[in-house]
């Protein structure tokens, strides 16, 4: 078997194209990158600047002295100093008399700005982290008054899910304060993934088609190897090619964005991130991305075997690229359904294994579906269906090979 | 030349793939509508007679008769209003009161779209002799988004790739440059067979756009100056609207014609037809997000700025962020998009007929085997595919039976508070702990709070509607309205509809869809037979469909005041007019 695995990989998928063509998915992804980065801070979405590429490199450097002077463990002292600082800010512009020309004396460049900066940079996220705590304490009554109101009206789906709450959200506190910003723009970056699906799909053709177009299927399908495990190497090899390409593009975006934003506090939990506040994960910032990544593995190895389907259906190169292609259109947007709230679009969201890709905002808060009055977690469904997908695949395989 | 297209075409199946771009062209302009608002649906004719009367040039008659309207329109509704005053204050009797509501109700019902039109209008009167006042929505749809139309890329991609992989594939490649006529002849029919294709491709795509739109809205006023849009208050573009959409469609063919262009050299490098395919719809994919912020895109000659050629006349486009920095006084606007002159538009369509002609002398340089194109970028220092790849990408970069239960709403008596199991139900919101809570109150007084699941934030508890053991309750943020059922039995809530789409994909931001908001729409009136569920958007009643995922219009004349009655599924209600009309729900 192995022997075969090794000379399907050489035959298939160890030819200059694919090499070719993964040395530049790499290029393309590292310049898409690039792009967020020297667009001007739109890479995290808000408005304050991240880059050192900025017009504003004033703004830049007052952030960035705000968070060397704040980073680091909470203590009593840092939260006196930062309301000192802040009532200090806001009393300059409270009156509405300052000066809103350029001033050499601010430390951004103008004094609304520096008050706005250190608000929303410094003030707000120091907020959430010292008060998170109480607020989750104060949450975890409302879920215990909750689980009370379930049990006693015989609600077993509202009683798991307020069980699930408290178990997993057991002495929550933040003790760092850092810029989380980062972070937020690694989960959701996802624009590899669109990379990563014509790498697929460029890899699934030959695979499928060489020995359709040479006529050596013919020959293959003569004997018991040809028929069965020359198939089922077909699939382990794209399915082992999946997984390589999911792992190399997720380090490479952990790298490049670690090396032109800087990641700071992989070890600290996933819920310092403001709006990861109601998240059910308990893990850290980098365990979160692992995970993300084995989620977004499961999800291409669904898609890599509906690609291999269509690549078997077709009889030409045209056919299961154009196939292919729509097969990837009609997935993409139905699991644009992932995160609905009614029940029957988000059951719809599950037939499609890219749905696993929206993790990142999945995991915001608890995503689940009362089944048979059960709680079941969305997560499980998509990984059932998947299961299920590849069960019915191997059914087809096998018949078709008797 | 026949040759080629029989070869393509019916060999190939080449018809069955333009039979399939034609079906997915067709099902996309219509899935993607036109631009429009909710206030102009649903005042169509009104809409439509405004522009009967007032549109075209600006007059000084028509000045003055729209001014007159306006005058019309407010005199009514503060009638209205007195008398409404009046009533409540129980000043007047209710038949007189009805009366004065009949009355004055046909202008009140003009009153949101005139807002409109009189929008429409203020904008003309700043610069008459520019600007008409014209039913602008197939123009909008038209020049106001620049999105590529993938279907046509991918389309041109998979029939160049046909033209010139199949030969290359199966080796009849040696045998045709062995003959004369192989050499010399077939590439240039490939070639014009390439630049037909794919104008003809660019033709049908805008035909079909062109003739959704005028079947829809139309096209008026034609002749008037691309300044009568307001979107293009900026332009630098002195031409009439039929010029412009001649312009765009101009450059969308020119657009095309280079992509298939481009598309042949791949082919032709690249040799298989998978791999081409691929690497082409890669390398389109990746320019369009690469450059898909700012206007770089339009300043470089290549396919994909004329391929999202509206924004050739676009005028400069500002973000305004005064919040962040000087407050209110020094707003400062960040260019998001600078314009392109015309003398520029003028270079970079000579520079891409140029490097097209350059592109078509290499293509017949490559098929005849004059230049070697070869991937040997894994061989001893030879890197010549890498840079090409390199270099291209450069040139490129410019990125739910009715009970028999009497329902009887006044709008001026809403209910809030419902009998349930000996007590009641009711909502209370403005609490102190800043939540909205649906509650139970039995015979002994004591309450209890049956809605667990908190609403979301900022949004309003609008009505809630009691049928059974189930509760229904209606959430309203701006234009968006959100409907959950709660099981009084258990505590159980889900959602039943949302005006908001649940749909978050964008195609990693390649198809940008955008959601025809309703505006200043208000939300209330929530019931339900037992079956179906009802609500009252603006002056319409709707019902909500048995999957949820959308609403049907039933009553869409509703006067002014909300006063219906319904008893096995008859509506009695009284009309914008005031008259009383009848509507069964089950036909």
């Amino acid at each position: 078997m192995l022997e075969l695995i090794r000379f399907e990989f050489k035959k298939s998928l160890c030819t200059k194209t694919i090499i070719g063509a993964f040395f530049l998915m790499l290029v393309c992804n590292f310049a898409f990158l690039e792009r967020d980065y020297y667009s001007k801070g739109k890479a995290i979405e808000m408005q304050e600047p991240v880059t050192r590429y900025n017009q504003e490199a004033n703004i830049y450097h007052y952030i960035q002295e705000l968070h060397q002077r704040y980073d680091g463990t909470i203590s009593g002292k840092k939260i006196d100093q930062m309301i000192n600082e802040y009532k200090k800010k806001y009393s300059r512009i409270a009156d509405n008399t300052y000066s809103k020309e350029y001033t050499k004396e601010a430390d951004s460049g103008y004094w609304y700005g520096d008050y706005s900066y250190y608000q929303s940079m410094i003030y707000e996220p120091m907020k959430y982290a010292t008060t998170y705590r109480q607020w989750m304490e104060k949450e975890r009554e409302r879920w215990n008054k909750d689980l009370k109101f379930y049990h006693k009206h015989h609600n077993l789906y509202g009683e798991q899910k307020m069980r699930y709450r408290l178990a997993h959200t057991k002495g929550r506190r933040i003790t760092e304060f850092f810029d989380t910003r980062q972070w937020e723009y690694l989960y959701q970056y996802h624009e590899s993934d669109l990379l990563i699906l014509l790498f697929l799909i460029l890899c699934v053709a030959p695979v499928f088609l060489l020995e359709k177009q040479n006529g050596m299927d013919m020959i293959l399908a003569t004997n018991r190897q040809g028929r069965r495990a020359f198939k089922s190497v077909k699939y382990i090899v794209i399915s082992l090619t999946g997984i390589a390409i999911v792992v190399v593009m997720s380090a490479m975006n952990y790298l490049v964005i670690n090396g032109l934003y800087g990641l700071p506090g992989a070890f600290r939990p996933l819920y310092c991130i403001m709006s990861y506040k109601d998240t059910m994960f308990q893990g850290s910032l980098v365990e979160f991305y692992l995970w993300q990544m084995g989620t977004k593995i499961l999800g291409f190895l669904g898609m890599i075997w509906i690609l291999c389907l269509c690549a078997e259906l077709a009889k030409n190169y045209v056919q299961s690229v154009l196939s292919q292609i729509l097969v990837c259109v009609l997935m993409e947007y139905i699991s644009g359904f992932a995160l609905a709230k009614r029940t029957s679009l988000c059951m719809l969201s599950t037939l499609s294994p890219m749905s696993l890709l929206w993790q990142d905002k999945a995991n915001q808060e608890l995503y689940s579906m009362k089944i048979f009055g059960n709680l079941i977690l969305v997560l499980w469904i998509n990984i059932g269906v998947i299961l299920v997908e590849m069960l019915i695949n191997i059914i087809i395989q096998k018949r078709s090979g008797e | 030349m026949r040759d080629e297209w029989k070869k393509l075409y019916i060999k190939q199946g080449g018809v069955w793939i333009i039979l399939l771009f034609l079906l997915i062209e067709i099902l996309s302009v219509g899935w993607k509508g036109y631009d429009s608002s909710l206030a102009i649906d649903q005042n169509q004719k009104i809409y439509q007679s405004y522009m009967q009367r007032f549109g075209g040039k600006l007059t000084e008659q028509k000045k003055q008769e729209i001014e007159e309207e306006k005058e019309q329109i407010q005199k009514a509704k503060e009638e209205c209003d007195s008398w409404d005053q009046k009533y409540r204050e129980k000043e007047c009797f209710a038949n007189v009161y009805q009366k004065h509501v009949k009355e004055g109700s046909k202008e009140r019902q003009k009153e949101k779209i005139f807002t409109v039109f009189y929008g429409k209008y203020k904008y003309a009167a700043q610069n008459p002799a520019k600007r008409w006042i014209l039913d602008s929505r197939a123009y909008e749809t038209l020049l106001c988004h620049a999105n590529a139309d993938q279907v046509l890329i991918i389309t041109i991609i998979v029939l160049v790739v046909l033209i010139f992989c199949q030969e290359e594939e199966s080796g009849m490649q040696w045998l045709l440059l062995t003959t004369q006529y192989g050499k010399y002849q077939t590439i240039q029919k490939k070639m014009v067979l390439v630049v037909l294709q794919s104008a003809i491709l660019s033709f049908v795509a805008q035909g079909i756009e062109l003739i959704y739109l005028k079947q829809n809205v139309g096209f008026p006023a034609l002749e008037s100056k691309l300044q009568s849009i307001e979107a293009f208050q900026n332009t630098k573009y002195e031409i009439t609207l039929w010029q412009a959409i001649g312009i765009r469609s101009g450059l969308l063919m020119i657009g095309a014609i280079f992509w298939g262009v481009l598309i042949s050299v791949i082919a032709l490098g690249l040799k298989k037809k998978v791999t081409s395919m691929v690497a082409a719809i890669t390398f389109a994919l990746s320019m369009q997000l690469l450059l898909k912020r700012g206007s770089l895109l339009y300043r470089i000659p290549s396919p994909f700025g004329f391929l999202k050629s509206s924004a050739y006349m676009w005028g400069d486009q500002y973000l305004y962020t005064y919040e962040t920095k000087n407050m209110q006084q020094n707003l400062k606007g960040i260019c998001e998009f600078k314009a392109v002159s015309v003398e520029w538009l003028v270079i970079e369509v000579f520079l891409s007929v140029l490097l097209m002609a350059g592109t078509i002398w290499f293509a017949i340089c490559i098929y005849r085997k004059e230049v070697k194109l070869r991937l040997r970028i894994f061989q001893k220092r030879k890197i010549e595919m890498f840079v090409i790849i390199l270099g291209m990408a450069m040139i490129e970069t410019g990125c739910s039976k009715a009970q028999r239960e009497k329902i009887t709403y006044n709008s001026q008596e809403e209910v809030e508070s419902f009998s349930y199991k000996n007590g009641t139900v009711e909502y209370t919101g403005d609490t102190d702990d800043m939540r909205y809570h649906i509650q139970y109150t039995d015979f002994t007084g004591k309450k209890e709070d049956l809605l667990r699941e908190e609403i979301r934030q900022d949004w309003e508890l609008v009505g809630i509607y009691v049928i059974g053991s189930e509760c229904y309750y209606m959430t309203e943020l701006c234009d968006d309205c959100e409907i959950y059922e709660l099981d009084l039995e258990t505590g159980n809530t889900q959602l039943i509809y949302t005006t908001e789409s649940e749909n978050q994909s964008n195609f990693w931001g390649l198809y940008e869809k955008e959601d025809r908001k309703p505006q200043m729409t208000s939300y209330s009136n929530l019931f339900s037979d037992g079956k179906d569920i009802f609500f009252v958007q603006n002056n319409t009643l709707k019902k909500v469909t048995a999957n949820g995922l959308s609403a049907q219009t039933v009553i869409s004349d509703l006067g002014v005041d909300i006063i219906f009655e319904y008893m096995d599924g008859t509506i009695t209600y009284l009309d914008a007019e005031g008259k009383e009309q009848k509507v069964s729900i089950d036909k």
